[in-house]
């Protein structure tokens, strides 16, 4: 188990030096000069070329790189953005805990509604409850996440009043966003549990415990939920990287000041190195994420651990 | 058939239907079947007989939509199982009748160790809890050949074989009345086939467990049993002893599985000889007798109306208007290998 | 003989199940919206009117008007023309170099998969919005560059799948005896594995074209994909925005259509789903 472990958390190092590698790729060849970025408009070639040789940008490629991600590495330093005047790590810092906040609120409200809602429509399969569960995943796979904001936003602040619009530092104000960020991840959750939970119930281990003259309750919740849930744990860990994407646009209609709505600034203002450092915080948190689900995997599936 | 206590258990007039979107599938039709305390009794018929439906019918486990009992009695020490409370009917799944199912590889819990599968059982209907239920779990396994070492195990790290037996004991566990097993070892190797064979035969006999063996192979009935129901399209052809059915077969679907049997006096290059046809379509039976349309001694009449089981010798009943006897002869070999209708 | 009788089987079975057919319904609708929108929709997409900015629903404008005076109904229907476009190219390139990847992939195995796979893993690694940003932001923004960075997010969703499919069938022995028979390669792909991932990729491909009609409303509602004055169903909720409070009925209509694209493609795909499992038991 232990090397498994190992194995995993190893594996972790390659993957995100690729995406650091991609990302710097990508934006390296951008149309678009630093230096002039930097210096403004009225610059002179001269001041550009000094501007940058003392930044290394005529420097290769690797060797930029290298450098890069030696300073990623060793001092968390990102890269600096002329836009807003501050280092792009110090940006991302603050508003860090925002984000996490918001996408574990959003991760947590997913899981508590989602999953029961799937257990029990699929225990009273073709029941009203059943039905109505159905069409809630329906809809909540087929509406856009930033329409359900402003219809909350409509419904809730504008014409009842009962919730502010804007901001996440009060818990009034943390309600909306996080139910709307929420949404197609809830309904999702209660889709794949219910499917799961449908197909174990219909194997054969789940007759033997019948068999056995094991009442229906223990069957359902001793023997079919843990089995069934054991994929589910999967899919929210997936859910999470969609669900720090998902947060641009949640951010963005209830302006909060986190990591996504940083990135919306830095790409309107063409801010690659905000851009950069931003994509790669996320994407790690995305991986660490992932491992993190995948080990317990290996504690919760006997059938892993053993191997 | 007689009323005495001897009998375990007793199926009457049993009839058990699917309602599916294709149609009504019979699956069990008026079938009446009875089986002595400490018997062995062989289930035997083509896939899709209606064999497992009725196993399950005893331990009242049909999937009720779409599964639906629409007649008769099955009688358990008297009792009638269709008629018992949940609770009885608990009692009955595991502590009196147990089963053993046809797929080890799935039968089994895959994240519960195979300990915890036997304890469970105990747990439920010996009242043992604890350290007690723990031993009486390592002395069933210890019973059908696993080591105590590997209790802690999950079932993904044994072998197929070695599942099989994990089930055997999880049915074992209770001291049931009745075993039913369902196809034990369709999905064994042959070699394995006959250790598991081997130690089923061994326990009935040292627990003095009556036994319902379903089966398709005529061989194993022959090893095991003391009598044989013969199913077909969801009824009962024949029922009799070992040994007056394997000498004196009187039905002709009986005969024609016997035919299809090689043995070592066949001559060389001969053809087995198979009864033509197919079975029949469940949702739309035949008129009549079931097995008229493929049988080669079928008559007018027996196109019209069924029989119905009649005892033909003391303890051998056969549903056919006209039973086979020594000197009917084999007609099944006269037309081999015709090409199916 | 066995491909006519599978499709004719599965359309029988894909008649059975209403919800695909109301989504097939819808879908067809939203084709004529988007091949005839100039011979349905009352006004021009750009076609303004200052005497009537912002009017509620009316009779002379079903939907209404936005903060120039165009009339919504019509937005909305040639934003079908360019919700469908943008969905069919961009699952079109995930599944072609997606599906490629992933067959040769998985034909080929050894360390060409191993590789392969693991770009396909590092591109997962980065959620699909922000992958699309950064490729938006590097291609700018536009039709077709909406178009491609979509498509390229769903590459390793086709790549995967496909390969699945082809490693389900390739060590299967009637291959192999194809083989010995002396088949090649391309007869062996085309013939055999090719048909057995045609079920998977068909019921991906619709679930796809809902999924990227959604992103890219997403994109163009965060000002990423396409410019005004297109009437891009995202980008006309982004405008509505300002006017929630007293012109609400500006952020009702593109999001219904939205939603009701989505709903029908995803009938269709789940429908076709059920359709072509073989192991299905109705």
């Amino acid at each position: 188990m232990l090397k498994y472990a190992l194995r995993r958390i190893l594996i972790l190092f390659p993957v995100v030096l690729s995406v650091m590698f991609i990302l710097y790729t990508i934006l390296y060849f951008t149309p678009g000069d630093p230096a002039r970025i930097a210096l403004g408009e009225e610059a002179t070639p001269e001041a550009i070329e000094a501007f940058r040789d003392e930044h290394g940008l005529n420097d290769p490629f690797f060797v930029q790189f290298g450098r890069y991600v030696y300073n990623a590495v060793t001092k968390f330093d990102l890269g600096y953005s002329y836009n807003m005047k501050s280092p792009v790590a110090q940006e991302l810092a603050i508003r860090i805990p925002t984000t996490m906040r918001l996408a574990f609120a959003a991760v947590l409200f997913s899981t508590l509604m989602g999953l029961p809602l799937g257990i029990i429509s699929a225990i009273k399969q073709y029941s009203l409850l059943d039905s109505i569960v159905t069409v809630f995943i329906l809809l909540g796979v087929s509406m856009p996440t930033f329409w359900t904001g402003l219809l909350f936003i409509l419904a809730f602040s504008v014409k009842l009043g009962w919730l502010p619009s804007m901001g996440f530092d009060t818990l009034s104000e943390m309600v909306l966003p996080v139910v709307t960020l929420s949404g197609s991840s809830t309904a999702l959750f209660a889709k794949m549990t219910r499917s799961s939970m449908l197909e174990v119930i219909k194997s054969d281990y789940i007759r033997t415990a019948r068999a056995k003259g094991q009442k229906e309750s223990v069957v359902i919740w001793r023997h079919a939920l843990p089995n069934a849930l054991i994929p589910i744990m999967t899919i929210i860990s997936m859910q999470f990287g969609a669900l720090l994407g998902g947060s641009i646009v949640t951010e963005a209609i209830f302006s909060i000041s986190g990591v996504g709505r940083l990135m919306l600034e830095a790409i309107n203002l063409r801010d690659y190195p905000i851009i950069q450092g931003g994509v790669l915080f996320i994407s790690v948190s995305y991986c660490v994420i992932n491992l993190a689900v995948d080990l317990l995997y290996g504690v919760v599936d006997p059938r892993i651990r053993v191997k | 058939m007689s009323e005495n206590k001897d009998i375990l258990l007793d199926i009457r007039d049993l009839s058990v239907q699917f309602n599916t979107d294709s149609g009504v599938v019979k699956a069990v039709n008026h079938l009446n079947m009875h089986l002595e305390r400490g018997k062995s009794l062989g289930f035997v018929g083509e896939t899709g007989a209606g064999k497992t439906t009725t196993a399950l019918s005893i331990l009242q486990l049909v999937q009720t939509p779409p599964g639906e009992i629409t007649g008769g009695e099955i009688l358990f020490n008297g009792q009638d199982v269709r008629k018992m409370t949940d609770a009885e009917k608990r009692r009955l799944r595991g502590g009196d009748v147990s089963m053993i199912f046809q797929d080890p590889m799935t039968s089994l819990n895959p994240i519960m160790t195979v300990e915890d599968q036997i304890t469970e059982m105990v747990q439920l209907h010996l009242n043992l809890k604890g350290e007690a239920a723990r031993e009486r779990a390592i002395e069933m396994l210890r019973l059908v050949g696993i080591r105590p070492e590997r209790a802690k195990d999950f079932p993904h790290q044994f072998s197929g074989g070695m599942r099989q037996r994990v089930v055997i004991a999880i049915a074992l566990a209770c001291r049931p009345q009745l075993i039913i097993a369902d196809e034990p070892t369709t999905a064994l190797d042959v070699t394995i086939q006959a250790q598991v064979l081997e130690l089923i035969k061994k326990l009935q006999q040292s627990e003095k467990t009556s036994m319902l063996l379903i089966t398709h192979d005529l061989g194993i009935v022959a090893e095991t049993c003391d009598t044989v129901a013969i199913m077909y399209a969801g009824h009962l052809v024949e029922y009799a002893d070992i040994k007056s059915l394997y000498t004196n077969p009187k039905h002709p679907y009986t005969q024609g599985l016997f035919n299809a049997v090689p043995t070592l006096e066949s001559p060389l290059g001969s053809r087995l000889a198979v009864i033509p046809g197919l079975p029949p379509d469940p949702t739309n039976l035949p008129k009549g007798c079931s097995f008229s349309p493929r049988c080669p001694y079928a008559q007018p009449i027996c196109h019209e109306k069924a029989c119905g089981m009649r005892e033909i010798e003391p303890g051998h009943f056969v549903d056919c208007h006209f039973p086979l006897t020594p000197e009917s002869g084999n007609k099944f070999l006269e037309h081999p290998a015709k090409e199916a209708e | 003989m066995k491909n006519n009788s599978m499709l004719k089987y599965t359309l029988i079975r894909l008649r059975r199940n209403y919800l695909a057919l109301f989504g097939l319904f819808i879908l067809i609708l939203l084709i004529i919206c988007a091949i005839f929108a100039e011979q349905l929709a009352p006004y021009g997409y750009a076609q303004q009117d200052y005497m009537m900015i912002r009017k509620a629903p009316s009779a002379v404008h079903w939907f209404g008007t936005d903060e120039f005076g165009r009339d919504i109904l019509s937005r909305i229907i040639y934003g079908s023309r360019i919700s469908l476009q943008v969905g069919i190219i961009a699952v079109s390139i995930s599944l072609v170099v997606g599906g490629l990847i992933g067959a040769i992939s998985g034909y080929f195995g050894g360390k060409l998969d191993n590789i392969l796979m693991r770009l396909m893993d590092i591109q997962m690694a980065i959620p699909t919005i922000l992958m699309a940003i950064v490729i938006s932001s590097v291609l700018g923004p536009g039709l077709f560059n909406l178009m491609v960075a979509v498509g390229i997010t769903y590459i390793p969703k086709f790549a995967r799948l496909t390969r699945a499919s082809v490693l389900s069938i390739k060590d299967q022995e009637f291959i192999e005896a194809a083989r010995a028979m002396g088949a090649s390669h391309k007869r062996i792909i085309c013939l055999y594995i090719l048909p057995n991932c045609a079920a998977p990729l068909i019921v991906q491909s619709t679930l796809s074209v809902a999924n990227a009609i959604l992103f890219a409303a997403t994109l163009s509602f965060l000002g990423l994909g396409i410019q005004p004055p297109y009437p891009e169903w995202g980008g006309m909720l982004s405008s509505a925005r300002p006017y929630l409070r007293n012109n609400a009925y500006m952020s009702i209509f593109p999001g219904l259509a939205i939603m009701f694209t989505i709903l029908s493609l995803n009938f269709l795909g789940d429908g076709l789903r059920d359709a072509l499992d073989p192991k299905q038991k109705r």
